[in-house]
Formats: C-alpha cells, sequence, structure tokens
C-alpha cells in the first residue's frame, strides 16, 4: 500500500504540472462571488447547498474525462485505488493540494477525504447567519459527478468543515452501488 | 489618556477601537469612557481637514492632520477613500504609520472575503482581535 | 489509408461519425443500423475477448485485422469507446486514439458549454470536426 500511494503522489505531481494555472487569488474570489449570489438569490441555506451540489456535479461529469486523459490514470482496481487517487492525483491536479484518506468504515465501502488545505476557503469567514452553509459543496457534487461517470454511485457530504469551526475539512464518500452497464434503448427494439 | 482608533468608510465608521483603558479604579475608568464620546467628536470633525489635506500630504498616511489640546489625529487615506484614523496623545509618527500600513493590509483581506460588502461596518471578531494585537505591537 | 471514424458513449450512443475514404458501403440504406451493429458487435466482442483473457479483461480490446481493413478501438474508463477503421497498413494507432481523446475530444468536446455529458446526444460542434479534420490529415496514414 505505501508503495502505491507514492505512486499516486507522484501522478498527482506529474498532473499538476502539465496543469494550466490560475491566480489563487482569483480563484478563490471568483468561487466566492458566486457562493454570494446563491446565497442572495436562495435565502434558504439548504437550498444554497443543495445548488452548490449540483454545480459540482455538472462539473464532475465532464471533469472525469479531462482527468483521465490528463493524469494518465486508467480504470482503478478497487475503492481503496480510487479513494487514493481522488485524494493524491485528483486534488493535486485541480487544486494544488494533497489530501488524505481516512476513516474507512469496516465494509470498506466508506472513507473520508481529508483536506488541510482549501484553496477555496482563503478569506473566507463565515458570518454567524451563514452558519449551516458549506461553503465547498461544490467539492461534494464534483466528487459524485466523476465517480458516476465511471460507474460507482456514491454519496458524499462534508462531514467537517474548518469554516464551521473544525480543525480540517472532511469528505465523507460512501459508494452506495456498481452500476450496471445500461444499454440504450435501440439495443432491444424488436428483442 | 486612551488611544481611538477608527475606520471611516465614505459615509459612516465602519469599525471603532480603543485601546489602553488602563485606569483599575472604575470611577476613573468611567470618565474615561465619558471622553470617549468627545473622542470620536474630534474625530469626525477632522474628517473634514483629511479631505483638505489629501491633496498636499504624502499620500496615503497623511500624519497628523489635527489637534486639540494635548490630543493629536493621525489619518490615514486608502484608494477607495477609506480613512483610518487614529487619536492619541503623541505616539511616534513612525509607529503609528507601520500600525496603519499592518491594519490597511488586514482590511484589504477583510475585502477579499465573499461575506463582506465594501463599505458596510466591519464586525467580525477576527478582524477585531488582529487590530488589537497591531496596537499592541506598534503603538 | 484511414476509412472512417466512431465515437459510442457507454449506453451506446454513436456521439459522433466521419469517414474520410469509404469505396464500398453496403450498410448505406441505414446508417442509423450500421452504427448499432458496429456499437453491438465490439460490446459482445469486448465481453468474449474479457473472459477468454481471464480477470476482467478491461482494455483487452485494442485492434482486429481482417483482409480488407484494421479497426482500432480505443474504451476510456468513462466509458466512450474511439473506433478508427482503417487499410492494413497503417500501424499501431493507440497512440493517435489517445491523443483524439485527451487532447483533441477533452479540450474541444468536454470543455465546451452546451456539450452535455450524460445526454447521448449526437455532437454538432464544427471546431472539434475542423480540429480533428486537421489532424487526422496531417497523419503520414492518412492517405
Amino acid at each position: 500500500m505505501a508503495t502505491s500511494g507514492k505512486q499516486h503522489t507522484r501522478l498527482g505531481e506529474q498532473a499538476w504540472n502539465k496543469m494550466s494555472k490560475v491566480n489563487a487569488e482569483f480563484f478563490a474570489l471568483t468561487y466566492g462571488a458566486m457562493v454570494m449570489q446563491l446565497v442572495q438569490d436562495f435565502e434558504d441555506t439548504a437550498a444554497v447547498n443543495a445548488q452548490l451540489d449540483t454545480m459540482g456535479y455538472n462539473i464532475g461529469v465532464r471533469l472525469i474525462d479531462e482527468f483521465l486523459a490528463k493524469s494518465g490514470t486508467g480504470a482503478c482496481a478497487d475503492l481503496r485505488d480510487t479513494a487514493e487517487t481522488i485524494a493524491k492525483v485528483a486534488f493535486k491536479m485541480f487544486l494544488g493540494v494533497v489530501a488524505e484518506v481516512a476513516n474507512w468504515n469496516a465494509d470498506g465501502t466508506a472513507f473520508s477525504v481529508v483536506l488541510y488545505d482549501n484553496p477555496l476557503i482563503e478569506f473566507v469567514e463565515l458570518p454567524p447567519q451563514h452558519c449551516e452553509l458549506l461553503y465547498s459543496n461544490v467539492l461534494c457534487g464534483v466528487i459524485r459527478g466523476a465517480l458516476e461517470m465511471v460507474q460507482m454511485k456514491v454519496e458524499c457530504r462534508f462531514a467537517r468543515d474548518v469554516l464551521r469551526g473544525d480543525d480540517l475539512n472532511e469528505i465523507r464518500v460512501e459508494l452506495k452501488e456498481v452500476l450496471a452497464e445500461q444499454m440504450d434503448d435501440q439495443y432491444f427494439e424488436g428483442m | 489618556m486612551s488611544i481611538v482608533f477608527m475606520i471611516v468608510g465614505r459615509n459612516e465608521p465602519l469599525y471603532e477601537a480603543e485601546f489602553g483603558l488602563k485606569s483599575a479604579n472604575p470611577a476613573q475608568r468611567a470618565a474615561e469612557r465619558e471622553n470617549s464620546h468627545l473622542s470620536q467628536f474630534i474625530i469626525h470633525s477632522s474628517l473634514d481637514l483629511v479631505e483638505r489635506k489629501q491633496w498636499f500630504a504624502a499620500y496615503p498616511y497623511l500624519r497628523v492632520v489635527d489637534k486639540f489640546n494635548e490630543q493629536i489625529v493621525s489619518a490615514y487615506l486608502t484608494a477607495a477613500g477609506v480613512r483610518l484614523m487614529l487619536l492619541h496623545d503623541g505616539r511616534s509618527e513612525e509607529g503609528i504609520g507601520s500600525f496603519f500600513k499592518d491594519v490597511h493590509e488586514l482590511y484589504v483581506k477583510h475585502m477579499l472575503n465573499p461575506f463582506y460588502r465594501f463599505d458596510t461596518p466591519i464586525i467580525s471578531p477576527e478582524f477585531d482581535e488582529r487590530v488589537r494585537a497591531l496596537a499592541v505591537k506598534w503603538l | 489509408m484511414i476509412f472512417n471514424f466512431y465515437i459510442f458513449n457507454r449506453n451506446g450512443k454513436c456521439l459522433f461519425y466521419k469517414e474520410w475514404n469509404r469505396p464500398q458501403n453496403t450498410l448505406q440504406h441505414d446508417d442509423g443500423e450500421e452504427k448499432r451493429l458496429m456499437f453491438g458487435m465490439l460490446y459482445s466482442l469486448q465481453e468474449l475477448v474479457g473472459k477468454m483473457g481471464g480477470g476482467d479483461g478491461k482494455g483487452a480490446l485494442q485492434s482486429f485485422t481482417t483482409d480488407s481493413y484494421t479497426l482500432n478501438f480505443f474504451e476510456t474508463a468513462s466509458g466512450l469507446r474511439f473506433v478508427l477503421n482503417t487499410d492494413n497498413r497503417a500501424g499501431d494507432l493507440t497512440a493517435i486514439l489517445r491523443h483524439i481523446y485527451g487532447n483533441i475530444f477533452v479540450d474541444l468536446v468536454v470543455k465546451h458549454p452546451m456539450f452535455e455529458p450524460k445526454a447521448g446526444v449526437p455532437l454538432q460542434l464544427p471546431m472539434f470536426e475542423e480540429e480533428l479534420e486537421k489532424y487526422m490529415k496531417s497523419l503520414p496514414c492518412f492517405v
């Protein structure tokens, strides 16, 4: 496991070097402006959280192809491989930070991605009236969307959030089912 | 004698802090608080002087803009027209300059918080804490 | 010589088809049928190849050759299937299919705001077609 972990880290570094970069402050401010707009448009915090998740999902279903093509990772052998790939390769490639995998459940169907450094929340301080807001919820959506494209249905939620007073960010990922290949209707005609 | 610091936006004060209410004697402390209304008044009245001085003083640290009895008002003007004002009894100009510069930086960082809207009062406890730390460091 | 090119999604919808050289076409009357047959054949072939190879057999099928043509095949983990038919002198085209996926498809289709990854609608993106055309024609095995 230790060696494969190193290999993931190396792949992450390589992918990171290949990606074009964007100014971190610009990125954080753009995201912040978007979240603020949602907060103003929806008022209800639960709706904002859901909206961020949906946006993330729509990003994830696209991002997966960019990820597969540019990182050079193929199909994962098992969920442990998937978890390491998300934490060490994907987070490094797209956000420039490395996450850790932790807290496996007994069946090996759920794990946490622990993020010590979250570039989305630079400068952010949640005011008391928005203490229920999952500011970085877009990340959950991205993971969910990307994994769905490789036939894994997962549930994904923020378990701990630095903005809400926790000491680190933890995204809980739970595998619900592995989707079967499903043919389009045109293949069932006349059967 | 305490020091009063104020950030004044385009229309209203955004932030206010008072450093060094040191007297142990409660009666004296009450008197100091009484004074703080006077302090605010002094600062407000010197805003006009800031406006006048901004055209010929070194920018952005305008140094001393007003004097009232023993008390001195120093000012710092940001590009967006936000004024940092300090009422004191003759601290070193360099120290005040450094204090203003650091607070300005802090203010700029605070502006980057998406939940803060420009020219609205600053209510963040963290900001307050940091300003107070800077006051201890420089004043 | 390059004959034609297909992109299928995971469900077998043909997202894109383009032909450059096709001397004879016995399925001309119904190109929907042809695409369906193509995908069906590949799907069954993949299953069979996988089973015969043991394990999960993913990625086992890369190409096959008949008397008159070679079919080059590349499947991504996200379920996209790229198929490129050539004559038998074109050589190994795996790298070319990867390039089409990683540099042309990802940049010009996946990142296109109007592209819906899950909808399975045939692509109508002129930029992508142009770029693909240019790339194909630059290949030594094109003619």
